[in-house]
């Protein structure tokens, strides 16, 4: 799979990523999207829970994947195939003040959206197939509403992290207690 | 014109802060015994110290640094005349000023304004300087008053001496001396020429081009040393040059007249300037050591008027820690990268490529050693710094407490010497206040009154060992406990090990002190230390024995960035441990047969008990393989000792540490992570949390049922 190299330089706050989660397309907010690479195998890390798909290696800097599925929590879990993508993308953590890339494991990509204000719509106050925080717009493109993620809750590092521990202690119990 | 300056502040920060430590290690030196000539020379080096602080902030222009290092300074200099005897309590003062132009050093270099406390110390402290300073009749110290006579012995010239003495060959190089002098005689008043032509006569063959001829010029000018030197400036590389100002220092003068060509005459001459008083001179041309042997402390005097002999030669280079990392990460990348070429090298099975790179493969690891050394450094400096801090909380609670340190060579990472000083100073801090009793105490049970604090630090199996041990009362258990069962930390019919008994005191907010001093108390101090060595994939234990003090021992592994390490795989992943916890690698089938752990965790590996962790079903893998394929890796950390069962066994691997971020944070086992020959991604284990959690979860499942 080629890869779709973003353009930066012209600053559009207004541009989306529009990728395929699941069954459903969900929007990214592209200036923060460092690269898409396309599927490989990751490296397990032990006793993670499933929202972590893995590590992978990307020119000698080793970058955590995300299960953007079960981040989602989706019910209906797709299984991945060659159309998918990692998303790689890179905030500011503000408890360091570093740079932080994560990568995103997505079915596939979709396309690049010009979003203006006039596509907004506001959130469904209930019945969205995924949690209420992660969700931080609707964008009416094309006659179709699709979801904008509010990427600081998907990714928020403090609240996987904490996912993480308590999921280590599980492996642990299971372990004994077997 | 304005010129950035920045860089230069940023130099003089980093070296005052450097001198004051020098300072502070000299003043605590001088407390210990010392004979007269080794504190003179303590003395001499603190001086040096503060006036080049005050040279350069008279450079920048920060007038607080100055104000105060010009009495400090002072101060010094009449303590090494013998002036002011230094007490204790001056040595107190002299302490804290190092303190109070610490923070007006970085103050100004960051152009803040000075708080007004800060003011007021440094203003408090001149004052105290000042009533040392107080004029005092000399006669009082008849020491004071030899060194005075002392001060009187330099050459005692009223006049300028320069003695010029051309080379033979400065005509050829087109230079002429006598433009220099001329022009001497116009800068300055009565200048005498005096023309030595001994030289001349001396010789068979003369040279019309070359010079014969030296000169000794005695005048009066009230400029500096160097604008006279300015004059001389074109021909200083070709001449002998010898300028004395008046009142010079008489070893100085002397060893430059002994440079002349012809002493005597020289001295004649001088004697007709009358300007040096004739004894001086005859001492001179006796080539005497003093001015008058009668008087032997000038000998010292003459010494100390010397430029003082270098002590350390400057052998180190200072390089940015941000470069050396680079520099560290960049090697990381080539031992990768020498990995992954040799896997190729071996897939084409070229012999002379596959030698040619085991070739490279070996310089690559030299290099990756050496440029790991760059960041060792010793940790006697860390250590060091507390003999400041013993003083000041002894002092401060009454209590007699000396500091030895042992190991102070013993070298590790960068890092850890940063991170590892704040625990340290909460573990001294706890122990002499806790441990280490009051001196009527001690003399009651029996101890001598001066409590003893030992650092330690030396290497052992693969780790670095930070000791800290006193011989205080040791901790109290029950205290401890009950204290613990209140805050309910431990559940009260709970018994506990005594080890773990002693970990408590390291429980967040856990303290057994009565009253919260500003010294320990809160219950933050030892919380903190256990969390920074914990980042550092370290560990700390306590032993304690009533009565005979306790020990606290910091294991800190050698190296964040590449390790050697031992590879082996679980279900298609590879996984990475520290090669030194690695003690030995069976096949499990041999060691036990497959009925005997049907239903429990331990082995008996030649008579000895050893329990295990199926790593297969500890990462939640299902499906299991065939028991003859199972390999049992035995891992030893610090006393615990137990094995764990994998698939397959790798060898060993050079691995770079890369940290997997703040994502994984806190995961116990899971240490970072490494990047393969292959490119593929293997996860480093850490052995000793992984087999300390499932202890733990071992003994709570325990204690529920």
């Amino acid at each position: 799979m080629e890869m779709i190299e973003t353009d930066t330089t012209h600053g559009n706050n207004n541009r989306y990523l529009f990728v395929c989660i699941g069954h459903d397309n969900f929007g990214i907010p592209i200036d923060a999207v460092k690269e898409v690479i396309e599927y490989t195998d990751t490296t397990m890390v032990p006793m993670c829970s499933t929202v972590i798909k893995g590590v992978i290696n990307v020119r000698g800097s080793v970058i955590p994947v995300l299960d953007i599925q079960n981040r989602l929590s989706l019910k209906k879990n797709l299984n991945y195939n060659r159309y998918s993508c990692i998303v790689l993308y890179e905030f500011i953590d503000d408890v360091i003040g570093e740079t932080v890339t994560l990568g995103m494991l997505v079915n596939s990509v979709v396309s690049i959206e010009y979003i203006t204000h006039e596509h907004l719509e506001s959130s469904p106050s209930f019945g969205s197939n995924i949690p209420r925080q992660y969700v931080w717009k609707m964008a009416k493109i094309h006659n179709r509403l699709t979801t904008l993620l509010d990427m600081s809750r998907v990714l928020d590092i403090n609240e996987i992290n904490a996912l993480l521990k308590t999921s280590q202690d599980k492996f642990f119990v299971n372990y004994c207690k077997s | 014109m304005s010129i950035d300056l920045s860089a230069a502040i940023t130099t003089f920060v980093t070296e005052s802060k450097e001198l004051l430590q020098d300072m502070e290690d000299g003043l605590l030196e001088l407390e210990s015994d010392l004979s007269k000539e080794q504190k003179s020379e303590v003395i001499n080096s603190i001086f040096r110290a503060i006036h080049t602080i005050k040279g350069s902030a008279g450079i920048f222009g920060f007038k607080n640094v100055v104000d105060l290092t010009h009495i400090i300074e002072t101060t010094l200099d009449e303590i090494r005349l013998g002036e002011i005897i230094l007490d204790n309590k001056l040595i107190t003062a002299l302490l804290s000023s190092r303190d109070v132009v610490e923070t007006l050093v970085i103050l100004s270099a960051q152009e803040t304004e000075v708080d007004p406390a800060t003011l007021h110390k440094a203003q408090d402290l001149q004052n105290t300087f000042k009533e040392y300073l107080a004029p005092e009749p000399p006669s009082h110290h008849p020491d004071a008053l030899q060194n005075r006579e002392n001060l009187a012995q330099s050459a005692g010239n009223t006049r300028w001496h320069i003695l010029f003495t051309p080379n033979e060959n400065v005509y050829r190089d087109g230079l002429d001396p006598f433009a220099f002098i001329f022009f001497l005689s116009k800068e300055v008043t009565e200048l005498q020429v005096d023309t030595y032509t001994g030289s001349l006569e001396s010789t068979d063959a003369f040279d019309p081009e070359s010079n014969y001829l030296a000169f000794h010029l005695c005048f009066d000018s009230d400029k500096s040393e160097s604008e006279i030197a300015d004059i001389f400036d074109f021909i200083k590389t070709e001449a002998v040059l010898g300028i004395f100002p008046p009142n010079a220092a008489f070893e100085q003068f002397k060893t430059a007249c002994h440079e002349f060509s012809n002493i005597n005459y020289l001295i004649e001459k001088i004697k007709k300037c009358h300007s040096i008083e004739t004894h001086v001179l005859d001492a001179i041309a006796q080539n005497k050591a003093t001015i008058s042997e009668a008087i032997p402390t000038s000998v010292e005097q003459d010494k100390s008027k010397q430029p003082p002999p270098k002590l350390h030669q400057s052998k180190t280079l200072r390089v940015e820690a941000l470069k050396l990392d680079r520099l560290i990460d960049q090697v990381g990348e080539m031992v990768i990268t020498g990995a992954r070429t040799n896997l190729l090298a071996h897939e084409t099975g070229n012999e002379t490529l596959i030698e040619a790179m085991a070739l490279l493969e070996r310089l690559v690891e030299n290099i990756r050693d050496s440029s790991l050394k760059l960041r060792m450094v010793q940790i006697g400096e860390t250590f060091n710094k507390f003999k400041r801090v013993v003083r000041d909380i002894s002092q401060e609670l009454g209590k007699e407490v000396e500091l030895t340190i042992e190991g102070a060579d013993t070298e590790l990472d960068k890092t850890f010497v940063e991170k590892v000083s704040d625990p340290l100073m909460h573990i001294i801090r706890n122990a002499i206040d806790h441990g280490i009793e009051s001196p009527q105490e001690r003399i009651i049970s029996g101890k001598p009154t001066t409590g003893n604090l030992k650092l330690r630090a030396y290497h052992d199996s693969g780790s670095i060992v930070i000791e800290i041990s006193d011989d205080g009362k040791g901790l109290n258990k029950t205290k401890i406990l009950q204290r613990a069962i209140e805050k309910g930390l431990v559940a009260q019919e709970h018994s506990l090990p005594e080890k773990e008994i002693n970990l408590l005191i390291f429980a967040p907010g856990f303290s057994t002190a009565d009253s919260v001093t500003n010294i320990s108390g809160r219950g933050v101090g030892m919380d903190v230390v256990k969390r920074n060595i914990e980042s550092l994939r370290g560990s700390v234990e306590v032993e304690s024995e009533p009565d005979k003090g306790s020990t606290i021992l910091i294991r800190l592994p050698l190296t964040l960035s590449i390790i050697d390490g031992f590879m082996f795989s679980v279900h298609n992943d590879n996984y990475v441990i520290p090669l030194d916890t690695v003690v030995e690698c069976l096949e499990l089938h041999e060691v036990v047969a497959e009925q005997d752990i049907q239903d429990k965790s331990y082995i008996n590996l030649r008579t000895e008990v050893l329990p295990f962790i199926r790593l297969r079903s500890l990462f939640g893998v299902e499906e299991r393989i065939a028991h003859t394929r199972e390999s049992l890796v035995i891992v030893q950390f610090g006393t615990l000792r137990a094995g764990l069962v994998v698939d397959s066994l790798k060898g060993e691997f050079q691995t770079v540490v890369k940290p997997l971020g703040r994502l994984f944070e806190g995961l116990k086992c899971i240490s970072g992570a490494t990047i393969l020959g292959s490119g593929d991604v293997a996860i480093i284990l850490d052995v000793s949390a992984l087999i300390k959690s499932a202890i733990a979860v071992y003994e709570t499942l325990e204690f529920k049922q």
